[in-house]
């Protein structure tokens, strides 16, 4: 009995310990990579922990709006920043990268254009803003192309490319570059202004203004290495 | 976030969802077992709902019950997008799986015996903790393991109810789900692996204390 009762004590322990643990940043899929390589580095340096969640900037909106205790947001558009701004979630914000839209394809794929894609998958518009740029371009300049598969982030469309499971995705450049067996077709023209805003949220802790700094100071490399453009 | 620590996080989040579960449940089983009363129709299928709802919805209701404009938002700003909200939402969906279980082996026990321990002068909770208790133990236990099982692999309801945060919400679904949309396909495989072995594992105990009672 004794033992059980020490393994649901600590068990409540690790239950209660876990959220007060260092930072908590919400970004957008596509900065992925380089802000798990940002965040580590923060760590070395100020030796405070940093955790992140990772989805659509959409959800991860929606989550802050519903509560999540996070310190920081990298949204792929402003429009979301500029909403939780307006209903009190934001403390101070910068725009901190550029990005742009490309086609790609299976590596292997003969596909000569867009219109010959049966199914092309791009991030959920509603949630996803790399999906929401690639429908804007779509209805302005492929009106009729094929069966827009929507996913639920810009990496699940650039997975379902390198797959096969379509035949072309709309996604960034910098998801590209990450891509396996996948070649880039082209960059979509005109392409729209992607910005990346970086948001200290309200009940971020004052240790996020040192990330938002940082982020944009010396942690930058982590991002134009990767593809992204500075602002 | 290595695939032993999401292991650990999920192991402990359905620990702890199935130990706050185990009284409540164990004690609502019980009052359904004894309760003859016009309600009790109604409440069994109120408590089973979570079993045949969409997660989503039983993890959307959740949500907006728990978040800081909820009408548990006092306590559940602590607990949205947070470890305690998995907890939370999986220990909601595993409740009818106890109740059901519990249940229907409390069912089973002879309400004469109840009688007899009470004409010898035990209270009713006596009765309950050292005659109803013990006999009904196999299916209590089943229930439990049953609870746990659920709670290991739920998902729709996580992920509304507490995000998909790397080591504090992302359970072994939900890292399983996120693998496979961000490509990582062995990482995701891996994964499936050792839900399938944990899955074996509670399932089979659960039948080998289910045969043993009948």
């Amino acid at each position: 009995v004794l033992t059980r009762r020490t393994v649901l004590l600590s068990l409540a322990a690790l239950g209660c310990r876990r959220s007060n643990d260092g930072l908590l940043v919400f970004a957008a899929a596509s900065t992925t990579e380089s802000m798990t390589e940002l965040g580590a580095l923060f760590t070395q340096k100020h030796g405070l922990g940093v955790r992140f969640s990772f989805g659509s900037s959409g959800d991860l909106a929606k989550q802050i709006e519903s509560g999540a205790p996070a310190d920081l947001f990298l949204s792929a558009d402003m429009a979301r920043v500029d909403a939780l701004e307006r209903k009190g979630h934001v403390r101070s914000r910068r725009e901190l990268l550029r990005n742009r839209l490309v086609v790609v394809v299976p590596a292997q794929s003969t596909l000569a254009k867009l219109e010959d894609a049966k199914r092309i998958a791009i991030g959920d518009p509603a949630v996803v803003p790399a999906g929401a740029y690639a429908k804007q371009w779509l209805d302005e300049v492929h009106p009729t192309v094929g069966a827009i598969v929507p996913t639920l982030d810009v990496r699940a469309a650039l997975g379902a490319v390198e797959t096969g499971a379509v035949d072309a995705a709309i996604v960034y450049r910098t998801d590209a570059m990450v891509g396996k067996g996948i070649r880039v077709l082209y960059e979509p023209q005109p392409q729209p202004n992607i910005i990346y805003p970086l948001a200290v949220l309200t009940r971020g802790r004052a240790e996020a203004d040192a990330f938002a700094a940082f982020a944009s100071g010396e942690g930058f490399d982590v991002f134009t290495k990767r593809g992204f453009l500075p602002r | 976030m290595n695939d032993l620590a999401i292991v650990g996080l999920t192991v402990a989040a359905a620990s702890l969802a199935t130990l706050f579960l185990a009284v409540p449940g164990i004690a609502i089983a019980y009052a359904l077992s004894r309760y003859r009363g016009a309600l009790r129709g109604v409440i069994e299928t109120v408590l089973s709902l979570p079993l045949v709802l969409p997660p989503t919805a039983v993890g959307l209701l959740l949500l907006r019950a728990l978040r800081p404009d909820g009408f548990l938002g006092a306590i559940g700003r602590h607990v949205v997008f947070t470890f305690r909200g998995v907890v939370v939402a999986t220990a909601v969906m595993s409740l009818p799986l106890l109740v059901r279980s519990a249940r229907t082996a409390f069912e089973e026990v002879d309400p004469r015996l109840m009688q007899v321990a009470r004409t010898l002068g035990a209270s009713r909770f006596a009765a309950f903790r050292r005659v109803a208790l013990p006999l009904a133990r196999r299916g209590v236990l089943a229930g439990l393991l049953l609870s746990f099982s659920r709670a290991l692999g739920e998902f729709g309801a996580t992920i509304l109810v507490a995000g998909n945060i790397e080591g504090e919400t992302q359970t072994l679904a939900l890292a399983i789900f996120r693998r496979n949309q961000a490509g990582d396909d062995a990482g995701a495989m891996r994964l499936v692996w050792i839900t399938v072995a944990l899955a074996f594992f509670a399932v089979w105990t659960t039948e080998l204390l289910q045969r043993r009672r009948s």
